[in-house]
C-alpha cells in the first residue's frame, strides 16, 4: 500500500533540486521523497532529467553538470553538503546504484566475484578471501545458479540477465537503505525483465530496502511500484500513488503517456501519441513546459502552473488538470 | 572554455616558433650578423658579449650566425625528406587501398616491415651505403617516412572509397587513374598534412642526429647536429657552444609538434577533449 | 593461449628473414665502397679486387645473401673486414650492455609516463592535466643526444656527482655499473616517456569515462582504488601495444647515446661498422637490434592478451 511521505520520515528527501549544464538548466526545482520500504518510480522520456536527478543523489553527475539549488537528504544526511570522503563512505554502503547497462557497468578485467564482494572490502575492511565468500552468498541470494563456480568467471562469460543479477548482488552487499536503479531492465528481454523486477520486489520485501526506480516504461511500473513521479523537461509534473496515476491521471502529459503505453490487456497503442517534441534540454519555455504540445493548452498556460493537490498525495502541476471531477 | 583557449595558445606558440624558424632559414644571409664560415682564431671560444651575442666557437666563428644558417640546412633537409616520404607513401597507400587484394597485402606487409626498424637505425644504415652527404641524408630520412604516410593514405582512401561520389565516378566509366587522382587524392590530403607537420619535426631531429654522428652535414657547413657535437667537446669551458644550437633544435621541434597538434584539433574537433 | 604464442612465433621467423633481406639490400645499395673505405683512398684497383675476392664481394648480391644466411642460421656472422674478429661473439659480448641500457631507459620512461598519464587523465582539462600535457610536449621535443650532453654538463662536469661515461659490467660492481648507466638511461627514457604519456593519458580518459568506472565510484571506491584497480588494467592493453613500438624507437636511440657515453654496446658497434664500412659487423649489429625490437613487440602482444580475461579463459561460456 502506498505510504504518504508525510506520515513517516522519508529515507530519501529531495527538495527543490536544480541541475545546470553550462548555460542550460536541465533539472528545475524537483522535489521527491522515498519512504521506508517504499518502491518509487520516476518516469519520463530521455532528456526529462530523471537520470540526472538520480546521479545527483549519488554525487556522480557528469563533470560539466552542477547542482545549483535544493537539498538532498538521505536519512537526515545532507548529501550535497558532505565532503567527498563522507559521501564515499555512504556510497556502496548505505546507498547503492544499479545502472542501466550491466554489461558495460561491469569491469571486463575483474572477476565477477571480486566486483560483487568489493563493497565489503571497501567499507568493512574485509579481506578479499572473506569478500569472495560473501560474494558467493550474495550471488545465491539473487538466484544465480551455482554461485560457487561463477564467482571466478569474468563478466563476458555471463548472460545479460546474469550480469544484471550480479549488479544487484553488488548493490545489496551491505544492505543499503536505498537502492537507486536506473532503467535496470531496459537492456534485457521481456522474460528476464520480469525476473529482475520480481527480484527487486523480493529484496524490498525481505530486507526492507527502499528503491528509487528510474524508467521510461510505464508498463514495468504498474504492478511493482508504490508511488510514481512523472517528469517532463526537468520538472515533476505529476506525482501520486501508482493506482492514482494509472487510473486517475490528471496531467495531460501523463494521460498521453498512458495512452502510448501498450499493455497486456489493451490493443497495441498508436505510436507518436503525443504531437510535437520534448523541448531540447534547457530550452526556455515561459509558463507550463508542456503547453506547446498540450491539447488542453489555453492562454493562461503561459504562466507557470501552480502545484495542486487533487487527492491525498496526488499532486499535479497543471492549470487544467483533468480526471474524475 | 579556458581548456580550448589553452589549446589555441599552444597552437599560437607553435605557429610563432615555426614562423621564426622559417624566417631564419629563408633570410639567413641577411639577418645573420656575421658569416657562418669566417674563422678568427684570435676570437675563439669567446663568451656571449655585445659583439657576439651568443659567443664564438673553437675557431672564432659567430655562434648566432652559424645557428641561423643551420636552420636553413634543417629546413632544406626536412622539406625534401618529407616530400619524398609523403609523395612515396601517399602513392603506395593509395594504390594499396584502391586495388586491394594482393597488391594491398604485399605493399602493406612491406611497409609494416620497414616500420618495425628503429627509424634512426634505418637512417644510419642507409647513410652507410649511400655515403655521408646532406643529399643522402634527405633521401634516407625520406624513406623512413614512407610507411607512416602509406598507412595513413591507405586508411583515408578506404574511407573515401566508401563514399557515394566514387561509386558515381565508376558508374560513368571514369578510369582508375582519374578516379584516384581526381576524386580520391584531394580528399585524403588533410590528414596527410597533419602527418607532414609532425614528420617535419622528426626529419629535423633525424638530420641533427645524423649530423651529430658525422653522417649528415659535413663541416664547415653548419648544422645544429654537428654544432652540438662540437660543443660537446667544450662543454666545460664554453657551454654555449652546445646549448645554443641545442635550444634552437629543441624550440624548432617543439614548434612543429605544437603546430601538428593544433592542426589535428582543427581537422578533428572530436579529438579536443 | 599456447596457440597464440605459437602463431606469434611462427610469424616471427619470416619477418626476421625479410628484415635481414632488407638490411642486406640497404647496405649494398651502392656497391664497391666497402673495399675503398677498408683499404683507404689510395688503394690500387688490384688491391680492391683482391679485397673483394677475399671477402666474396665480387659475387652477385643474392649469392652473397644466401651465403651469409646459411652461415648466420648456424650462428656464424662472418669476420670483421677491419680486424678479422668474429662478429658473432663480439655481438654477444656487447649485447648485455645495450639490453641493460634499453631496459633501464624503458623503465624510466614508464615510471614517468604511467603515473603522470594517469593523473592527467584523472584531472582531465584541469590545471594538472595542462601542466602534464605540456611537460610531455616538451619531453617529446628534446633531442636525446642534446639532453645527454646537458646531463653530462650538469651532473658530471659541474656537480661531479656522476661519471661522464665508461662502462663497468653489472656483475663486477653493480653500484658503479648503475652510476654509469643512469645518465644514458635518463637521456633515452625521458624522451621516450613523451609518447607513452600521451597514450596513457588518452586511454585512461577513455577508460575513466566508461560505465564500470562509474560503478566503482558508486561503490564508494576512493580515487586511488578507482585508478589502480579499475582503470589501469583496462588502459594497459592499448598502452602496451604502443609501448612496444616506442621500445623500438628507444632501441634506435642507443646508437647515439652509447657513442656519447662511450658504452661498448651494440649501438657503438653499429657506428664503428658504418664508419669503417665493415659490412659483416654492420649487418650483424643492426640485425641484433632488429631482433630485439621484434621480440619486444611479440612479447608485449602476448603480454597484452594474457592481461585480458576475454582472451585468456573460456572455461564456461555464457549460459
Amino acid at each position: 500500500m502506498p505510504l504518504s511521505s508525510s506520515i513517516q520520515e522519508p529515507v530519501l528527501d529531495i527538495q527543490n533540486l536544480s541541475i545546470e549544464f553550462p548555460g542550460r538548466r536541465v533539472v528545475a526545482g524537483v522535489s521527491l521523497q522515498v519512504g521506508p520500504r517504499e518502491i518509487v518510480a520516476v518516469i519520463g522520456e530521455s532528456g526529462s532529467g530523471k537520470t540526472l536527478t538520480a546521479l545527483a543523489v549519488l554525487g556522480l553527475l557528469p563533470r560539466q553538470a552542477r547542482v545549483t539549488g535544493g537539498r538532498i537528504m538521505l536519512h537526515r544526511r545532507p548529501m550535497l553538503e558532505l565532503s567527498a570522503n563522507q559521501r564515499r563512505d555512504l556510497l556502496g554502503d548505505r546507498l547503492a546504484f544499479i545502472p542501466q547497462d550491466a554489461m558495460s557497468a561491469l569491469n571486463p578485467m575483474l572477476s565477477v566475484g571480486d566486483q560483487v564482494g568489493e563493497p565489503v572490502v571497501l567499507h568493512r575492511s574485509s579481506t578479499w578471501a572473506a569478500a569472495r565468500q560473501i560474494a558467493v552468498e550474495l550471488l545465491r541470494s539473487v538466484h544465480l545458479k551455482e554461485p560457487e563456480k561463477r564467482t571466478t568467471d569474468y563478466p563476458h562469460q555471463f548472460s545479460g540477465g546474469m550480469q544484471q543479477r550480479a549488479m544487484i548482488a553488488m548493490g545489496l552487499a551491505l544492505e543499503p537503505e536505498l537502492l537507486i536503479a536506473d532503467e535496470p531492465t531496459t537492456a534485457l528481454d521481456v522474460t528476464v525483465q520480469a525476473q529482475v523486477i520480481r527480484l527487486l520486489r523480493e529484496i524490498r520485501d525481505e530486507h526492507g530496502t527502499s528503491i528509487l526506480f528510474i524508467t521510461h516504461d510505464l508498463g514495468v511500473v504498474a504492478d511493482f511500484c508504490d508511488r510514481v513521479y512523472v517528469m517532463y523537461a526537468g520538472r515533476v509534473i505529476e506525482e501520486g500513488a501508482v493506482d492514482e496515476i494509472f487510473y486517475n491521471p490528471r496531467h495531460p502529459y501523463t494521460v498521453a503517456l498512458l495512452a502510448a503505453t501498450p499493455s497486456a490487456t489493451e490493443r497495441v497503442a498508436q505510436l507518436n501519441a503525443i504531437p510535437g517534441q520534448i523541448p531540447a534540454a534547457g530550452e526556455l519555455i515561459a509558463g507550463c513546459v508542456f503547453a506547446p504540445r498540450c491539447v488542453r493548452a489555453q492562454p493562461s498556460c503561459r504562466e507557470v502552473p501552480p502545484e495542486q493537490e487533487m487527492e491525498q498525495g496526488h499532486r499535479v502541476r497543471c492549470w487544467y488538470p483533468g480526471g474524475k471531477t | 572554455m579556458d581548456w580550448s583557449w589553452r589549446r589555441h595558445g599552444a597552437f599560437t606558440i607553435g605557429t610563432l616558433l615555426v614562423g621564426l624558424m622559417l624566417l631564419a632559414a629563408s633570410a639567413a644571409p641577411w639577418i645573420a650578423p656575421y658569416s657562418p664560415y669566417d674563422l678568427d682564431v684570435a676570437k675563439m671560444l669567446q663568451a656571449p658579449s655585445l659583439t657576439h651575442w651568443l659567443g664564438t666557437d673553437e675557431v672564432g666563428r659567430d655562434v648566432l650566425s652559424r645557428t641561423i644558417h643551420a636552420a636553413r640546412i634543417s629546413v632544406e633537409v626536412a622539406l625534401v625528406a618529407v616530400s619524398v616520404g609523403s609523395v612515396g607513401g601517399t602513392l603506395i597507400g593509395l594504390l594499396a587501398a584502391y586495388f586491394g587484394g594482393i597488391v594491398d597485402a604485399v605493399l602493406m606487409r612491406l611497409m609494416e616491415l620497414l616500420f618495425s626498424f628503429p627509424a634512426i637505425l634505418l637512417a644510419v644504415v642507409l647513410m652507410a651505403s649511400l655515403g655521408t652527404s646532406i643529399l643522402n641524408a634527405m633521401i634516407a630520412i625520406g624513406i623512413i617516412f614512407i610507411p607512416g604516410f602509406a598507412r595513413l593514405a591507405r586508411a583515408s582512401t578506404m574511407d573515401v572509397l566508401r563514399q557515394q561520389y566514387v561509386e558515381a565516378a565508376r558508374a560513368i566509366g571514369m578510369s582508375d587513374a582519374r578516379i584516384m587522382f581526381r576524386e580520391v587524392l584531394p580528399n585524403i590530403l588533410a590528414p596527410s598534412l597533419v602527418e607532414a607537420a609532425v614528420a617535419f619535426a622528426y626529419a629535423i631531429l633525424l638530420e641533427s642526429a645524423l649530423s651529430f654522428l658525422g653522417l649528415g652535414a659535413q663541416p664547415p657547413e653548419p648544422s645544429w647536429g654537428n654544432m652540438i657535437n662540437t660543443g660537446r667537446g667544450f662543454m666545460a669551458q664554453a657551454p654555449w657552444l652546445g646549448i645554443v644550437p641545442g635550444s634552437a633544435l629543441f624550440l624548432c621541434v617543439l614548434g612543429f609538434n605544437l603546430l601538428g597538434d593544433g592542426m589535428r584539433d582543427f581537422l578533428d574537433p572530436h579529438m579536443k577533449e | 593461449m599456447l596457440r597464440l604464442i605459437a602463431t606469434r612465433l611462427a610469424l616471427f621467423v619470416p619477418t626476421l628473414i625479410a628484415a635481414s633481406m632488407i638490411l642486406f639490400i640497404a647496405i649494398n645499395v651502392v656497391p664497391g665502397s666497402a673495399a675503398r673505405s677498408a683499404l683507404g683512398v689510395d688503394a690500387t684497383p688490384q688491391a680492391i679486387m683482391r679485397f673483394e675476392a677475399l671477402n666474396g664481394l665480387d659475387r652477385p648480391l643474392y649469392i652473397q645473401y644466401a651465403d651469409w644466411f646459411t652461415k648466420a642460421v648456424r650462428g656464424d656472422f662472418g669476420k670483421s673486414f677491419q680486424n678479422r674478429v668474429d662478429v658473432g661473439p663480439e655481438i654477444l659480448k656487447r649485447l648485455p650492455v645495450t639490453l641493460e641500457l634499453a631496459v633501464l631507459a624503458f623503465l624510466i620512461a614508464n615510471l614517468i609516463a604511467v603515473p603522470l598519464g594517469a593523473v592527467a587523465a584523472y584531472r582531465h582539462t584541469r590545471a594538472a592535466d595542462t601542466f602534464i600535457t605540456s611537460l610531455a610536449t616538451v619531453f617529446g621535443a628534446i633531442p636525446n643526444f642534446w639532453l645527454a650532453t646537458l646531463l653530462v654538463l650538469v651532473f658530471a662536469l659541474k656537480l661531479k656527482w656522476l661519471p661522464a661515461g665508461g662502462y663497468i659490467p653489472f656483475f663486477d660492481d653493480p653500484l658503479k655499473n648503475l652510476l654509469r648507466m643512469i645518465l644514458p638511461a635518463i637521456s633515452l627514457g625521458v624522451v621516450s616517456s613523451s609518447l607513452l604519456l600521451r597514450i596513457m593519458r588518452a586511454s585512461m580518459i577513455e577508460v575513466l569515462s566508461s560505465d564500470y568506472i562509474r560503478t566503482a565510484r558508486a561503490k564508494g571506491a576512493p580515487a586511488g582504488v578507482v585508478i589502480r584497480r579499475h582503470a589501469l588494467r583496462n588502459a594497459a592493453i592499448p598502452y602496451l601495444t604502443v609501448g612496444a613500438v616506442e621500445f623500438g624507437f628507444l632501441f634506435g636511440g642507443v646508437v647515439i647515446i652509447e657513442d656519447i657515453f662511450r658504452l661498448p654496446g651494440i649501438g657503438s658497434l653499429v657506428l664503428v661498422g658504418i664508419i669503417n664500412r665493415d659490412y659483416p659487423v654492420l649487418i650483424g649489429a643492426t640485425l641484433v637490434v632488429t631482433v630485439a625490437v621484434l621480440a619486444a613487440n611479440m612479447i608485449v602482444d602476448i603480454l597484452a592478451s594474457l592481461l585480458d580475461p576475454r582472451q585468456v579463459r573460456h572455461k564456461s561460456g555464457a549460459a
